[in-house]
């Protein structure tokens, strides 16, 4: 089917030559004409694609609290972790478990704040969680989550591409390649990161094995979120428009002699380019939004931060854009894990409910579904190195771990899933990553079984072989 | 570096992933080192002998080893052409766009424009 394709379009392009390129400039021009008229209908490769199934969620915000955030602070809690705190968890319990950095004879640490039930659901969350406990019943915790990596960058591959190993096309790239861009003037899928470094880095939003064109374009928090949206210094829009239409021309008489499809995910590359100009500037334009919305964020426009990138990621999807993910990295808590999270939760839990309120109140958050959480959980026991000069932390946990759901195709109010008494297991209802992955792309109206893609001889899925959907979770 | 999906100085990698975004687009065409290697390249197809076509020719072996064919010579003339004309108008900047340097300004900036175009093409950027 491919090589069908690529044959018609290049013969199609050696009969037109050049022509090709003066109609994309004349359709660039006209563009620039209509500009004024609204949003235009995406076409090409990633003109928006019908879902498997009827769907619910049009777009996914992914807040990826990198580093891992310990549930046991947040979300599980584990009053018997106090009861024995100081003594070691039995090795039936554990098993063959090994750690990244404790040894599994560690001693079991109490939780180090407050839990109390919230909203008509009776949620039960911690006190470093006063905002997210105001929407409670907007969102599905799953305390039953669970991965099969404990190490943070093959961990966060694991959760974004269902594959521990760089290489493969992360969940918005699936998600983009399944149902296409709503968006002519923006990214289909953007990536923003406040806090730290992002250990799993690009791998995380790459397309893998998919055209590139479906990979996650990167927005910078600080300053202006794209480099060189202004053209040098003397030019003027036609000179680009000019500039893109000898390139373009240029280029597709070189895809039409070469045939690789990359050529032309590089001339709707430049085409994209050319729209961030003017679409870039507007969505950044945070003087658009009322006093009470910043506020509900707790934004200030000119400081990049969270609540900055939350509200942008708002924007984004409001002006339909598909997939947004931010990074929010810094919650690996190997030494002082409350002081951690108290940190962590400052940074963020206003924003994170703040973005479901905000939703709600502008009729998005049917369409919308965001999800919360990191790539695993943190140990019952405590983490304690004279050497590393770590105290009262907690060491990395892929066996149980806590996130939350919210908005298209969620069912809000319920808690999911449940750990033994020491939140070291999984008791009931596991969530597997595949099985996140399988929800969220049930979500969007796709079936995680029937979204494949012929590469190597075989077809490939986000789910590899796995995934089952949790329908408990689903409305 | 992050743009061309090199990886952060902390860390190294076998293989990069290979990206293809608009954020390489907007850098290869507006960042000022990308500006200033396009006077520089079009300053020196410009200093070569003969008339347009043989300069633009220069500028094909330089960038892509090859000279242009008869198609692309005539998109990349009408450009020169038509870019010459606006910044003898005064629609574009020639001193700004063209920068420092000897001889016409007007020259100078409109085949620093046809360096910038044949430095985004993709046979350009990318091997194959």
């Amino acid at each position: 089917m491919n090589g069908l394709l690529h044959a018609t379009r290049r013969h199609f392009f050696s009969d037109c030559g050049l022509g090709v390129g003066k109609m994309a400039l004349a359709g660039l021009l006209a563009r620039e004409c209509a500009a004024a008229e609204g949003p235009r209908a995406v076409t090409g490769p990633l003109a928006p694609k019908p879902p498997h199934f009827p769907a619910k969620a049009k777009a996914v915000i992914q807040l990826f609290m990198a580093g891992a955030p310990s549930q046991l602070e947040l979300f599980d809690h584990k009053p018997k972790l106090a009861e024995i705190e100081g003594k070691p968890i039995p090795p039936e319990v554990i098993g063959g478990q090994r750690y990244a950095f404790i040894r599994p004879d560690a001693a079991v640490l109490g939780p180090q704040f407050k839990f109390a039930r919230h909203g008509q659901s009776g949620a039960e969350i911690s006190e470093m969680l006063p905002w997210l406990a105001g929407v409670v019943d907007e969102i599905a915790i799953v305390r039953s989550c669970r991965t099969d990596q404990f190490n943070h960058a093959p961990a966060q591959i694991f959760m974004n591409c269902g594959f521990a190993q760089p290489g493969r096309p992360s969940m918005g790239s699936w998600v983009t390649y399944g149902l296409g861009s709503e968006s002519d003037e923006l990214p289909a899928f953007v990536v923003m990161s406040t806090g730290g470094g992002i250990s799993g880095g690009s791998a995380n939003w790459s397309s893998g094995f998919l055209p590139s064109m479906h990979s996650g374009t990167r927005f910078r928090n600080a300053g202006d979120p794209i480099l060189n949206v202004g053209q040098p210094a003397g030019a003027d829009d036609r000179l680009a428009v000019d500039t893109l239409g000898v390139v373009g021309a240029l280029n597709r008489t070189r895809l039409a002699a070469d045939g690789d499809p990359e050529i032309a995910t590089r001339i709707a590359s430049y085409e994209m380019a050319h729209r961030l100009q003017t679409s870039a500037p507007e969505l950044m334009d945070l003087s658009q939004e009322t006093a009470e919305t910043l506020a509900l964020y707790g934004c200030t426009p000119a400081e990049a931060s969270f609540a900055r990138a939350c509200l942008l990621a708002r924007r984004l999807v409001e002006r339909g854009v598909r997939f947004v993910t931010i990074y929010h990295e810094g919650w690996d808590g190997h030494s002082d894990v409350a002081g951690n999270v108290r940190g962590n939760c400052e940074k963020t839990d206003r924003a994170s409910a703040a973005l479901v309120t905000d939703l709600r109140r502008r009729g998005m958050l049917d369409s919308t579904l965001v999800v919360w959480g990191g790539e695993f959980g943190r140990t019952p026991m405590v983490e304690a190195s004279a050497v590393l000069g770590r105290s009262k932390g907690r060491d990395h946990h892929p066996n149980a771990f806590t996130m939350w759901l919210a908005g298209g195709g969620i069912r809000p109010g319920v808690t999911h899933g449940a750990t033994d008494e020491l939140g070291f297991h999984v008791a009931s209802d596991e969530v597997h990553v595949h099985d996140l992955q399988a929800t969220v792309l049930h979500c969007l109206g796709l079936d995680h079984e029937r979204l494949t893609f012929r590469h190597a001889g075989r077809d490939f899925r986000l789910t590899d072989v796995h995934g089952r959907v949790v329908n408990a979770i689903l409305s | 570096m992050t743009t061309f999906d090199g990886p952060s100085g902390d860390s190294c990698l076998a293989r990069r992933d290979v990206s293809n975004s608009a954020l390489q687009a907007l850098t290869l065409m507006n960042d000022p080192m990308f500006v200033e290697v396009a006077r520089a390249l079009g300053a020196a197809a410009l200093a070569s002998p003969g008339d347009d076509a043989a300069r633009l020719d220069d500028l094909g072996r330089r960038v892509l080893s090859r000279p242009f064919a008869a198609a692309e010579r005539e998109a990349l003339l009408g450009f020169l052409s038509t870019q010459r004309q606006r910044l003898a108008a005064g629609e574009l900047d020639a001193a700004k766009l063209g920068g420092d340097g000897a001889g016409d300004p007007v020259d100078r900036a409109a085949w620093m424009l046809v360096a910038r175009a044949v430095m985004n093409l993709d046979e350009t950027v990318v091997k194959r």
